[in-house]
């Protein structure tokens, strides 16, 4: 297992590192979304949303990947006639953002952590509230600042269509 | 001290055969699940894990079975009944229990009480918005005599992550059946809400 990539959110003015998915909460609740391929290890999802939030409302704005029949995906691929901005009125949920230094790295999934945590509470793709979870101070002056992914294997096309990983 | 030695006996059986069932069903771990579980628990590599684990709990639990085989018995049967037919864990599927419904609603009611709006219009205006699909295939399930309800279920997953789902269920003779979902909430948010 492999820390994963993030997606992006675009927030009063700033891009941050999102550890959420609220792509994938589309798909169970039912919507369709293709066969992504997963390019490397830190990937496994298959692609990376970019997300942004306008009146306190969340819009898929951006999406980049591959599907496993080697077609590039965007926004268009999944939602068909809504390629600029899709409104996400199916996620209800926390969004966290991951913010200041490094505390742990964990090599797994979102899992490392960091000074703090902006989280952002959403109802049916609506902001709600937010509040900042204090996480520690980094002791390491020279800790890494923000969102990272450590290492990871990526998988040629060939080896992936063999089932093998380089 | 005949019984004890009876008791033992039947004790000794009881381990020789479980223990011989767990070797011919139990797969040893492939490279990749290794992989991970050590990613999970770093401890795994260590040589005292390895020894409480590889020698001490197997050796503890089988003193275990030899003087408490009832409760060993008792617990081998429970573990066969829940697995399915083929020897593994079936899924679990999600329903909707009948005492999960709250509102018998028309298509009408729901569709009026379901339409997404966006103030930048990039959602269909449609019930459902962009999960429309799920709504019209529900319908295309529906039969004469077929009622609709609101619900609200707890489903406790296969992945052991607990979560509170709602949305409109299919009634069929008094007995829930197709569905779409509106909304999974985790339980620890739902509690507090």
């Amino acid at each position: 297992m492999t820390a994963q990539i993030s997606e992006k959110l675009l927030f009063e003015g700033e891009k941050h590192a999102m550890c959420t998915n609220p792509l994938g909460d589309y798909g169970a609740l039912g919507g369709e979304l293709p066969r992504f391929a997963s390019n490397c290890t830190a990937l496994w999802r298959g692609y990376v949303g970019t997300w942004e939030i306008i009146s306190d409302r969340l819009y898929l704005v951006e999406l980049s990947g591959e599907l496993e029949s080697g077609q590039e995906a965007d926004l268009e691929t999944v939602f068909p006639g809504y390629g600029e901005r899709v409104f996400a009125h199916w996620y209800s949920g926390t969004i966290r953002l991951p913010q200041g230094k490094m505390l742990e790295y964990i090599h797994m999934g979102y899992g490392s952590t960091y000074e703090r945590d902006l989280l952002l509470e959403f109802k049916k793709g609506v902001l709600t509230s937010r509040r900042v979870k204090v996480n520690g101070v980094a002791e390491d002056e020279n800790a890494s600042e923000g969102y990272s992914v450590g290492a990871m294997t990526v998988f040629s096309r060939e080896n992936r269509e063999r089932g093998d990983q380089s | 001290m005949i019984y004890l030695y009876w008791y033992l006996g039947i004790g000794v059986v009881i381990l020789v055969v479980m223990y011989a069932s767990h070797k011919l069903s139990s797969k040893s771990e492939s490279d990749g699940l290794k992989g991970l579980l050590d990613a999970v628990n770093p401890e795994r590599k260590k040589l005292t894990y390895r020894l409480i684990n590889n020698i001490l709990v197997p050796l503890l639990g089988a003193v275990l079975v030899l003087f408490v085989w009832p409760a060993a018995l008792y617990m081998k049967i429970k573990d066969m009944r829940e697995r399915g037919p083929g020897g593994a864990f079936e899924e679990k599927v999600f329903k909707v229990a009948k005492g999960d419904l709250l509102l018998r609603q028309t298509i009408e009611q729901i569709e009026c009480s379901e339409i997404i709006e966006d103030p930048l219009g990039v959602v269909p205006a449609l019930p459902f918005g962009h999960l429309n699909k799920c709504w019209t295939d529900l319908l295309a399930q529906l039969q004469a005599g077929d009622e609709l309800w609101s619900f609200r279920s707890r489903w406790d997953g296969n992945l052991g992550r607990s979560e509170i789902r709602c949305g409109y269920v299919l009634v069929r003779d008094g007995s829930p059946d197709a569905y779409v979902l509106t909304e999974t909430i985790p339980v620890e948010k739902a509690d507090k809400e």
